[in-house]
């Protein structure tokens, strides 16, 4: 299968995912390229959807379609002239009104094609690619009745007929496809032509009733002057002027006279007309395989964007390089809302404010100083710690009152330090929770008071020991 | 295939957003546990960045140093050596000593194993001392150290003392970041000062922000286009009916309905390309007006588009005059032109107006989105758009779309040309069942216009 098949297999893909990419088709795509990855899951996603048929299916339509108008085009061809030349009563042909007949009309399609050739997106919408469009439809229900079979049958259709007469391939597809019908009208032509003349006598003349011979005599010169340099046998002036009507040729140049007007017109058929058009279908054949090379899938399309996160993800892989095999101390606790307003504590015991800011320190030490007998200690490092410690082993105290901010996350460090300051069993420590909203009011801080607690039972301090205090109960008190 | 790594270990005090932040430079929020409490991580958890096919960035979690000041105290004790490496080295070793310092030993076996450490801080957080002792074991791994500074958009934010905190302990190499205000910019800082930091790996980095830049740059592209394809829709949304109360409002249900739908697809989209959930949006119904649009052939830019059509038709009709002339041999070479030149025209009509004018005709009407709710859903679409970029992947709070006020969102200049265009072409969305020839280049045309004016928009935000 060629690159260019693969990408319009993608393409059809994307059709039929929609907006969101599918992600079933797992494979390991990280070491690739995500155009690779990219035909790696469109290889995947073929098996489920089978794609591939139906777009060869529509190729063989086009293809068939292109033949059939060729076909029609070239019997067209064949036709119009047998019915020029073979129906001429007298056996004359009147040799301007016939290359008229055949260059004009290709002339001024070739100027409307170039015309509409440079003008952007002017033959991608065209009423030829509408035309095309409807043509193959009606040939793909007279010959595949069966082709609906495929659930996205009808999408796929719209897609690749709009990928081919498109703004990407349209130009050229329908200059190819333009260029292919007039060749094969114009070779229908010749040959019919060629046939004609080797089985009639046919006298050529000229015939006008407002211009001059030498009007003729020039546009003969101009017409012979490429044959004449091959060597072919061409009117000269002489063979003009004894075909005017009236004009009596000897029989010895009659003959001759009939031949290389003869051969001008075949000549004038294949070079001014056929042959331009053949090299115009050869460029536009090369053009369209070119384009096929060149096409690339946008990958700038929100659909592509997403299939590139989840084929090749930021975060590729996660996983645990050390694992916590202790597992997570939990406490089980009901509502504790019923701790808020718990007894008043022994005024005897220290006081110990842990990691309190400076304002809420100075709050907190106008209301209790008066009330215990040792003066506050905030714990903010290791020092105060350390001092901490060594007060309550020195005093020799029963209770310990520690005083905490319900905005503070209760850590580790918070447990360590109180763990140490427990050094004899039958001290009794207290802990006031201080904070300055309503706790069953503020989810975040009822959250916190609970974290309070569960870290309380991990220290050994009993529920009845613990109570919230707002910042203004503390004040008033 | 061996992989060129480079590892980063995320460390800090216990609720700092190390997980945050990690699932915001990974888009995923499915990273680790986060959760506003202490010790919520616990194991060390790594996650790859893919940089190309040989290169990764792998971010290391870890649990936070929640009693740093007891473990400062057990390391300065274990060892007396001078060398900060070797303290830890000697902690290590006794590690089956101190069971109650087990989180805090994952952390600093981290430390020494990876090339460069983000030491996150919490600046709502006063400065302790438990956070000095944190540094100064930060140091004895003599790895470079970024500090990043977290929830900096938030009230009760204390940068400046942070800043001046961590400039006393020399560490002046610190980043801004908002692991729940989200700024791409900041995600970038942080990779360039690791540049600085890692001179031996400036060309891994550098693709590495090129890489970012680049997805960056690819999923915002493909959001204006989601945008652009949805307002394209919706102002192709119509419905035919009877022109009496009863069909109209109907139809106007059924217009609100698709409308909506086509809004909750994009939305599905925008969330997947920035790889949120649905829970990650509390949507309120786009608050549809029923708006009636009557074909009107001789508006101005009905007939400007019209006579260009004409033209057009004219001349490709005749084209096909031109092959009729060569099947009669010439007989009616003029005739025949003329013909296909008005032939091509009244295809032309009758595959654009046909519809409308038969509508006409019979008095039926359609009713499409107005112009009021095409900007009701720009707007909203806009407003998604910069919350989504803006959205940490560990953010808890969902983004509303209930108060986007969309009289103050500045419109396009071409805004009304794009609305008229997309409500002529009925074929541009699939439900309508429009036979009209698709003009999918056309329709795409308009939605690369929008995306245009959509980056413009945005580049002013950042200018901003």
């Amino acid at each position: 299968m060629s690159l260019y098949q693969d990408r319009l297999l993608t393409e059809g893909i994307r059709i039929i995912e929609k907006s969101t990419p599918s992600d079933q088709f797992h494979a390991d795509y990280a070491e690739l390229s995500f155009e690779q990855a990219l035909t790696k899951r469109t290889k995947l996603a073929e098996l489920r959807y089978q794609i591939a048929p139906v777009l060869k299916h529509f190729q063989q339509l086009f293809t068939v379609f292109c033949g059939l108008l060729s076909i029609l085009f070239f019997i067209l061809g064949a036709s119009s002239v047998s019915q020029l030349l073979v129906n001429q009563s007298n056996s004359q042909i009147n040799f301007f009104w016939a290359i008229v007949l055949f260059l004009a009309p290709n002339l001024l399609s070739l100027i409307i094609w170039l015309f509409v050739f440079f003008k952007p997106g002017a033959l991608s919408s065209s009423w030829l690619a509408n035309v095309s469009l409807s043509l193959i439809s009606l040939l793909d229900k007279l010959l595949h009745k069966a082709h609906d079979q495929h659930p996205y049958y009808t999408s796929l259709f719209r897609y690749y007929f709009e990928h081919q007469f498109g703004a990407y391939f349209g130009r050229a597809r329908l200059s190819l496809v333009s260029h292919l019908w007039w060749t094969c009208y114009l070779l229908g032509a010749t040959l019919s032509l060629l046939l004609v003349l080797a089985t009639h006598q046919v006298d050529f003349i000229w015939q006008t009733t407002i211009l001059s011979e030498s009007v003729f005599t020039q546009i003969t010169q101009l017409l012979t002057t490429p044959p004449h340099f091959l060597g072919i046998t061409v009117p000269n002036a002489n063979d003009v002027a004894q075909a005017s009507i009236g004009a009596i040729n000897s029989l010895s140049s009659a003959q001759q006279s009939r031949v290389s007007w003869a051969n001008l017109l075949i000549f004038s058929l294949t070079v001014y007309a056929l042959l331009p058009r053949v090299m115009l279908m050869l460029f536009f054949k090369h053009r369209v395989k070119s384009k096929k090379r060149q096409f690339q899938v946008n990958f700038s399309l929100p659909y592509y964007v997403q299939l590139k996160g989840q084929l090749q993800p930021v975060s590729n892989r996660s996983f645990i390089s050390d694992p916590d095999s202790e597992g997570r101390d939990s406490v089980d606790l009901a509502d504790r809302h019923d701790l808020v307003r718990n007894s008043r504590f022994p005024t005897d015991a220290l006081p110990l404010a842990i990691e309190l800011n400076s304002a809420l320190l100075s709050k907190v030490r106008g209301q209790i100083d008066p009330i215990y007998s040792v003066s506050l200690i905030n714990v903010i490092d290791g020092q105060t710690q350390q001092q901490a410690i060594s007060l309550i082993s020195d005093s020799n105290v029963n209770d310990l009152a520690l005083y905490v901010d319900i905005k503070r996350v209760p850590d580790r460090g918070w447990l360590s330090f109180v763990k140490k300051c427990n050094t004899d069993p039958s001290m009794m420590i207290y802990l006031v929770i201080l904070g300055e909203v309503i706790l069953l009011e503020d989810e975040r801080a009822s959250l916190r008071f609970k974290d309070w607690i569960e870290m309380a039972a991990q220290a050994g301090i009993d529920a009845s020991r613990i109570t919230y205090k707002q910042i203004n109960e503390v004040e008033s008190e | 295939m061996n992989k060129q790594l480079l590892s980063v270990a995320v460390v800090g005090h216990a609720n700092t957003g190390k997980t945050s932040l990690i699932r915001t430079l990974l888009r995923d929020a499915s990273f680790g546990e986060v959760a506003d409490k202490a010790g919520t991580t616990r194991h060390v958890e790594g996650a790859e960045i893919r940089v190309d096919n040989n290169q990764n960035l792998v971010i290391y979690d870890t649990p936070g140093l929640e009693d740093s000041i007891n473990l400062l105290q057990v390391i300065d004790g274990q060892s007396h050596q001078n060398d900060g490496v070797d303290r830890l080295l000697s902690f290590i070793q006794h590690e089956v000593n101190f069971p109650e310092l087990s989180q805090e030993l994952k952390v600093l076996k981290a430390l020494l194993s990876n090339d460069i450490i983000f030491y996150v801080v919490d600046v709502r957080e006063p400065i302790l001392g438990k956070y000095r002792d944190e540094l100064k074991i930060l140091s004895y791994a003599a790895k470079p150290i970024i500090p990043v500074l977290n929830f900096i958009d938030s009230p009760g934010a204390d940068v400046a003392a942070w800043q001046a905190q961590l400039a006393r302990l020399n560490l002046h190499a610190f980043v801004s970041f908002d692991s729940v205000v989200f700024r791409f910019s900041d995600e970038l800082k942080i990779y360039q000062k690791m540049q600085t930091l890692l001179a031996h790996r400036e060309q891994q980095l550098a693709q590495l922000i090129e890489q970012r830049k680049q997805q960056w740059q690819e999923r915002e592209v493909a959001a204006q286009q989601l945008i652009a394809q949805l307002l394209v829709e919706a102002a192709a949304c119509r419905f035919k009916v009877d022109n009496n109360e009863q069909s109209i409002e109907v139809y106007s249900e059924k217009l609100q309905s698709r409308i909506r739908q086509l809004e909750r697809q994009t939305l599905t989209q925008l969330l997947a390309l920035y790889q949120f959930k649905q829970d990650d949006i509390d949507q309120h119904d786009l608050p549809i007006q029923e708006g009636q649009w009557e074909l009107d052939l001789f508006s101005s830019d009905n007939l400007q588009e019209f006579g260009v059509k004409a033209t057009s038709n004219f001349v490709k009709g005749a084209g096909v005059g031109v092959a009729v002339d060569l099947v009669a041999a010439g007989m009616t070479l003029g005739a025949a032109a003329l013909a296909g030149g008005v032939a091509g025209v009244l295809w032309g009509v009758k595959q654009r107006y046909y519809d409308e004018i038969q509508a006409k005709v019979t008095g039926h009407r359609y009713l499409c989105a107005d112009d009021l709710t095409l900007q009701v859903l720009w707007a909203r679409q806009l407003s998604l758009l910069l919350a989504l970029q803006q959205r940490g992947h560990a953010s808890m709070t969902k983004v509303s779309l209930a108060t986007v006020q969309s009289d103050k969102i500045e419109l396009p200049k071409k805004w009304g040309k794009w609305l008229r265009r997309a409500r002529q072409h009925p074929q541009w969305l699939a439900s309508n069942n429009s036979d009209q020839p698709l003009l999918a280049d056309k329709k795409q045309l308009i939605i690369e216009q929008i995306t245009t004016a959509l980056a413009a928009i945005s580049e002013g935000k950042v200018a901003d």
